[in-house]
């Protein structure tokens, strides 16, 4: 009997793909999607025709399954989903942060839990739509790398997987591009082809986070009211709704009339303010990082030169990166705009991904 | 039954009735006539007399199920419907109704709506055994209590509830009495008058018939509002030109119910005991929630095995059973009526329903057993101990 994998089935045109794939390589396959929300516990107006909807994603996740003949089981993870990712939302826009909630979901639900029911139901290995690559090294060990469609990679959300895990993930899309995926879907005649790409945050369905912490954080967002914006010398330039509105490096929204471009440089929770500054002013040249997640069997042990990635979508920037004890230090080469507290800051070396963390807070120049 | 729409067609155990099971031929066969007829029953015409015949005559003959008059009988879309249609048009603000912890979603949701509304609700817990006793309903009747609504079977354990203690009293408080009766509609004896029964809710499907079609059984001296309201059909009790062809696959379906009820159900007690037997032989630690049940309906905790990756394990083996009711799939919440008969929600979760029923053969009870024996003990890591007896393996097509 063929090895069994679980396959994470999303609704999407990616993970469908992935089935396809993992079937091709002639693994028997059960496919699974989790539920993660209730569209009525999260509301907000559904965005064109992805496939974000709940209901719509297990439907059409279950359809791809049931045309390739695999069977196809939806399993609830509400209660985790609202308390390490949801809740841990709100606490970081509270806080002033701008989390990545996608990496939450990613380390602390997925991988998890799709291992233990995959010991559940007797599978070896798990597999994932995800663009990137898991790979072995000269030595044998298990390496995630970037996929080859560089405009589609997703290594940066997986930093916070187990390390164990890797060994027992697949993910076949690592060597494709979009176009290929879509092709492929098209080809057999996924039902899924055609889905549209889903936006940023599957539960802000609207994108509109204000409202969505407003609905979802209930009166510690509520009561935060009005503040000041304010300039890096403490002169305030006009009023905003709320810091909760903001994140690091936002130019829009704002509201001011100036003689230059300003932008978010700081958020301060304590006194509801936005310090808002010229581009120029909004340069690090380091930052901390903390909650480590290490990749390799072997995290460095003294300082390296890596590339790292602060934000999803963007290029790496080379860095010294100096290990201490459960934090590292990043000194980058060139000064970097807006480095957001919140945000992952993910490390790579010649090959792939060392690990990743999430930013305590950028240094100025 | 070919589960699969692929080019993989997957021969599968079907132990799902409670559930629901699959149509029977000669409904099917009732269904294509009825569903030729040209005529709406309520023109004045002749193809309409043809049909309107034919829809009295289903009326009749789904009436006789349950000892009740044909004209106290209203064709629904199915028991969810009738349910809805008995508690939203007979409790109002400042009503008290006594009903269970162990409703269906289609009972308990209605009176979560109604309670908002200003509507008294009290909902009894069962005993350890799964009963609702008369004695409990009793004691949550006040001065203001208007209904009293506990099903007859419940669908995760097949527990069977005394309804004629409950009418006599309904009877002696001066109450109605309500009952969804959808897993015993057709499967147990059912007797509206001498239990003094005044609302009933069935279902089609879960007797071999077609699914969307149902019926409530309105005694002929009580009275409900309308849930859907439209045209005189149905004696005015729900509007909405008649599914002539589903009443009539609902009538040939409680024709074969009433007519072979007995010997179903002494059939289903010797596979039921069978089932049990095999899983002793195998030494599998398990047990039986629920006392007394209908005998087709096997709720079964075993202990250290997560409910929901069993159900999936068995569907990937060949074997379709439940986990909770299937109404709840989805949802990895432990089961409202184990916990409310007092299981831990650890043991709820490691609970599942197999039900049997008509197309249940002998040779599907012990193909069953051997895919169940085989997943548990491979999912509790002890070795699989094969029992002597021969394993009949035939897969059945339903």
């Amino acid at each position: 009997m063929s090895e069994r994998v679980l396959v994470a089935m999303s609704g999407g045109v990616d993970s469908s793909v992935a089935l396809l794939k993992v079937l091709e390589a002639g693994y028997e396959a059960i496919g699974i999607t989790m539920k993660l929300w209730e569209y009525r516990d999260v509301n907000g107006r559904l965005m064109g025709e992805s496939g974000c909807c709940p209901v719509e994603a297990i439907n059409n996740a279950r359809e791809v399954c049931v045309t390739l003949g695999v069977p196809h089981y939806t399993l609830d993870f509400q209660e985790a989903f609202k308390a390490r990712v949801i809740d841990n939302f709100v606490s970081e826009y509270l806080a002033g942060r701008t989390p990545n909630p996608c990496v939450q979901c990613n380390s602390h639900i997925k991988w998890d839990t799709f291992l233990q029911e995959a010991d559940r139901l007797g599978a070896a290995r798990i597999a994932t739509g995800h663009y990137a690559i898991i790979d072995r090294d000269a030595a044998g060990s298990f390496r995630l790398l970037p996929g080859i469609d560089q405009a589609k990679d997703q290594s940066y959300v997986l930093w916070g997987i187990p390390r164990q895990s890797l060994a027992r993930t697949l993910l076949p899309l690592g060597n494709l591009t979009k176009k290929e995926v879509r092709r492929e879907a098209a080809r057999h005649n996924l039902p899924t082809a055609d889905v549209a790409e889903s936006q940023d945050l599957c539960f802000v369905t609207d994108n509109d986070y204000p409202r969505f912490l407003e609905q979802v954080g209930g009166d510690q967002v509520a009561s935060i009211g009005a503040g000041d914006i304010v300039d890096e010398g403490g002169q305030q330039l006009g009023r905003h709704p709320g810091y909760t509105h903001f994140t690091v490096g936002q130019r829009r929204g704002l509201g001011i009339a100036h003689s230059e471009p300003l932008y978010v440089k700081e958020i301060d929770p304590e006194s509801n303010r936005i310090v808002v500054a010229p581009k120029t002013a909004l340069f690090g040249q380091a930052c901390l990082v903390g909650n480590l997640n290490w990749l390799v069997d072997q995290p460095p042990a003294s300082s390296i030169q890596v590339t790292a990635r602060l934000r999803y979508n963007s290029a790496g920037s080379p860095a010294r990166l100096i290990p201490n004890g459960e934090t590292v230090r990043l000194e980058f080469d060139q000064p970097q705009l807006a480095i957001t507290a919140g945000q992952s800051a993910v490390f790579y070396d010649g090959e792939g991904v060392l690990g990743g963390g999430v930013i305590r807070g950028g240094e100025a120049l | 039954m070919n589960l699969s729409h692929g080019s993989d067609s997957t021969q599968i155990i079907y132990c799902d009735y409670a559930a629901t099971g699959p149509i029977r031929p000669q409904v099917l066969a009732a269904m294509n006539d009825a569903a030729r007829l040209p005529g709406n029953p309520s023109s004045i015409h002749r193809p309409g007399q043809v049909a309107r015949v034919a829809l009295e005559r289903a009326r009749r003959n789904v009436a006789r199920v349950m000892g009740a008059q044909p004209s106290e009988v209203v064709f629904t879309s199915g028991g969810t419907e009738a349910n809805n249609t008995v508690l939203l048009g007979t409790l109002h603000p400042g009503d008290h109704v006594v009903t269970t912890q162990i409703e269906h979603p289609s009972v308990s949701k209605p009176l979560e709506t109604l309670a908002r509304r200003g509507v008294e609700v009290t909902a009894v817990a069962p005993a350890a055994t799964g009963e609702v006793t008369v004695e409990a309903v009793a004691s949550a009747c006040r001065s203001n209590t208007r209904l009293i609504s506990v099903m007859a079977v419940n669908n995760e354990t097949g527990v069977v509830n005394d309804l004629a203690a409950l009418g006599a009293l309904a009877a002696e408080r001066g109450l109605l009495l309500h009952t969804d009766a959808v897993q015993a509609f057709g499967k147990l004896p059912l007797d509206v008058n001498a239990w003094g029964i005044h609302f009933l809710a069935a279902s089609a499907h879960k007797i071999g018939g077609p699914k969307g079609v149902g019926l409530l059984y309105i005694h002929k001296g009580s009275r409900s509002d309308p849930l859907i309201w439209g045209g005189s059909q149905e004696h005015g009790q729900r509007g909405g030109t008649e599914n002539l062809a589903g009443a009539v696959g609902f009538a040939e379906a409680s024709n074969l119910a009433l007519a072979g009820q007995q010997e179903l159900a002494g059939r289903l007690t010797v596979f039921r005991g069978r089932f049990l037997e095999r899983l002793a032989e195998a030494g599998l630690d398990h047990r039986v929630n629920g006392a007394d049940p209908y005998p087709g309906v096997l709720n079964i905790h075993f202990p250290g095995v997560p409910g929901q990756s069993l159900v999936m394990n068995l569907d990937s083996a060949g074997l379709a059973i439940s986990y909770g009711s299937s109404c709840a799939s989805g949802s990895s919440k432990a089961s409202h009526v184990l916990t409310a008969m007092g299981l831990s929600p650890g043991a709820a979760e490691q609970s599942v329903r197999i039900s049997f029923g008509y197309d249940t053969s002998a040779a599907d009870v012990e193909a069953a057993a051997g895919i169940v024996i085989a997943e548990v003990a491979r999912m509790i890591g002890a070795p699989f101990q094969p029992s002597d007896k021969p394993q009949a393996a035939t897969a059945h097509h339903v």
